[in-house]
Order: structure tokens, then sequence, then C-alpha cells
């Protein structure tokens, strides 16, 4: 009876994931803000081991996405790099701190991050993102940083130049410490932090985000596993990170014919109402 | 150092495909091990008759483990290659940094480099 209650528990884990990972990769956003509540709230997986798995997850959703991006040229692997000498000291002390806060205080932070990714996905609905950087006007760095991108849809060589780069990466610790503490790929700061603060188009954003949270995710999800007891349960991790690089996979293709706004529409609702769930278990209903 | 903005396009730069080319591979490569030694290690484990393990064993049991012939432990080294795969994809950046005699950005990666290595001396205590 425990194996089967075990087997049923891994299948669902993949489930929850495998629908994250393809509604994350059309959305846009990392499969864990959907995958944390949903083991927490519908398995009871404890919000530190669901963010433990979460975390590794990100890993293969980062690999899977970034390789792509990182081959047809969109992502900038020299902004990459250098914005991760600040996002990845920050995701290990985000995740040195998950480790040791109350799961409430972490519930309360996560709330806040699910109301704001809500608040964001609304925005761009309405609004649209800038497709091009909004940081012109600002002296461009003086690091050796590529011209342009090509576009891939059109073939267009786009210029564009990265400015004020010690802001940008000041502000990518935040990014940082939001994946490491949460277990979340970090793009709902770093992709405006790139767009609205650097200059940098919001393809190249998105794709750089993409490439960089592997390294950031990387660095905190060696915390967890090497804390004591581990918050890696590789029983819930791996069917996770299977079913989230799955999901991801084949999401753009099984759900490309679906209208962005109607999902955006329905994930701002999902989001809205997980937010709500993890504010009531900080007030102490639920457990 | 050149500004990014000049005109004439620095040739290292404007050579990024071949790296570019060279770490998509390492991402790539590196996400198939890990996710077939999961599978592996998922049919294993079914296979033995028992439930997996909620835990992950420490670090340096994986390998002394995986040679006794413990069949989580090759769940634990599919989530190890996972972990690795980015990490090699810098070491990769570096290599192809050092190859086009990019000097800035050799340094960059180092540092990244060092930076991560902290990381985990701090994750390990």
């Amino acid at each position: 009876m425990e194996r089967l209650l075990s087997l049923a528990h891994a299948v669902v884990s993949f489930l929850i994931a495998l629908l994250a990972g393809a509604f994350g990769s059309v959305l846009g956003i990392g499969g864990g803000l959907f995958i944390i509540p949903s083991l927490n709230l519908f398995l009871g997986v404890q919000l530190k081991t669901a963010i433990a798995a979460s975390i590794v997850a990100v890993i293969a959703t980062s690999l899977g996405g970034g390789h792509v991006y990182v081959r047809s040229g969109v992502a900038d692997i020299r902004l990459g790099l250098i914005l991760a000498l600040a996002t990845a000291p920050s995701a290990v002390v985000g995740a040195i701190l998950a480790t040791h806060v109350n799961a409430r205080v972490l519930a309360a932070v996560f709330a806040v991050v699910l109301g704001a990714s809500a608040y964001r996905m609304l925005a761009s609905t309405r609004a649209g993102e800038p497709s091009t950087g909004t940081g012109h006007g600002h002296a461009p760095s003086r690091l050796r940083f590529r011209p342009s991108y090509r576009e891939p849809s059109t073939g267009e060589i786009v210029p564009y130049s990265v400015s004020r780069l010690p802001l940008g990466v000041g502000s990518s610790t935040i990014a940082g410490l939001v994946s490491g503490m949460l277990g979340v790929g970090g793009g709902i700061v770093q992709v405006p932090v790139m767009n609205l603060l650097m200059g940098v188009p919001i393809k190249v954003a998105t794709t750089t985000s993409t490439y960089v949270i592997g390294i950031t995710a990387m660095a905190g999800a060696f915390v967890y596993y090497n804390h004591r007891p581990s918050l890696v349960d590789p029983a819930l991790a791996v069917p996770v990170t299977i079913g989230v690089f799955i999901g991801a996979s084949i999401g753009s293709r099984v759900l490309g014919r679906v209208s962005q706004r109607a999902l955006r529409n329905t994930f701002t609702v999902v989001l809205v109402i997980y937010a709500i769930q993890m504010a009531l278990r900080v007030v102490g209903f639920g457990q | 150092m050149a500004s990014n903005s000049d005109a004439t396009v620095d040739p290292r730069v404007e050579n990024d495909v071949s790296a570019s080319v060279a770490i998509s591979r390492t991402l790539f490569v590196g996400l198939l091990v890990s996710i077939a030694i999961m599978l592996l290690g998922l049919a294993l484990v079914a296979g033995e008759g028992k439930n997996a393990a909620t835990h992950v064993v420490p670090l340096d049991r994986v390998i002394p483990d995986l040679l006794h012939g413990s069949r989580p432990a090759v769940l634990d080294s599919g989530i190890l290659v996972l972990f690795a795969t980015p990490l090699v994809g810098v070491v990769v950046a570096f290599v192809q940094f050092v190859r086009r005699r990019d000097a800035e950005f050799s340094l960059i990666t180092v540092l990244l480099l060092v930076v991560l290595a902290a990381g985990f001396l701090v994750a390990l205590h």
C-alpha cells in the first residue's frame, strides 16, 4: 500500500511538472511558480522540499531552453556570464536563508512573488513587453559586448548596446536571491533588469535570462543538496525534473495554437489563487 | 578597452558563433546524459521493488555507493550530472575565450568559476 502511494505521489508530481513545464514554456515563465505551490497545496509536500525539487528542475529547464537560445545566437553569453557573477553568489545566500528561516516566512515571500508575477503577466497582456530596450540614452558599457543579434523570425540584424552595467549587475543580485530562496528561475526580476534598465531587447533579455538561470539555480541547488538532512528528495526531484523537461519540450508545439491572451489570463488567475492560499498559510490556515 | 558602440566590430566578439555552438552542445549533452541516468535510476529503483530514498546520499558517498551497486545512488548521480552541466558550460566558455585571446572575458569567466567554487565551499559547510 505504501509503495502504491509512493508511486501515485511520483506520478502526480510528474504530471504537475509536465503541465507547469508546458504552460511555463508558452507563457515565458519558469515552471517553479506553479510547481512549488501545487506540490505544497495538493500533495502536502513540505515547502522547503518542494523548493529544492523545483530548483533542480529549473536547471533542466534552463539547459533545455538555453542550449537552443545560445546556439541560435539570440542569448548573449557575454552578458549572461557577467550577470551570473551576481546571481550565483546571491542564489547561495538565498538558499541558505531558505534553509534557516521558518516555512511561514518563505510562504510569505512566495505569496509576494506570486502576486508580483500575476501583476506582471497581466500588465504584459495589456500593454505588451517593450520589444526594444528602454535603457537608451545611457552610455554603453566599455566591455566588449556584441553589437547586435540576428532576429530568428525575420533574419533581421537588430543592433543594441548594453548600458548601466554596474546597476544591472547589482540589481541581478535580487534575481539570484529570489531564485535561491524560492527555487524559481528569477526571470521575473532578471528580464526587466536587462530590458528596462540595461537597454537589452526583450528577446535577448528573456533568452539570456534562460541561460543564466541554469548557472544561478545550480549554485543554489547545491545548498539544498548538501543541507543535513538533504532537502533534495530524489523520489520527488527526479519525476519533477523529467516532467518539466518533457513539458517544456512539447509545450510550445502542443499549445502553440492556444490564444496567448487566454492562457495568460487563466494563469494570472491561478497565480492570484496560489498567492492567496500561500498568504493564508502565513496567517495560520492550512499546514 | 573598446566600446561596444564602435563601428568596427571586434573580431573576437564577431567570432562568438563557434563559442556559442560549443557551449550549446555542452548544455544539451549534459542535459540528455543526466536525464538518461535519472531514467535509468528510476527503472533500477522501481525494479528493486522498494521505495526510492527520500534523501540523496551525501556527496562523498555517491561514488562509493555506485561502486557497491546502490541503485538509489544512480538517481543521485543523475541529479549531480545535471548540477555539473552549467558549470562545465562555464568552463567551455572560458576555454573559448582563451582560444580567442579575449583576456577581458577570460578573466570574467575565471572570476565566475572562483565565485562558484566559493559558493560550493560555503554550501559544503
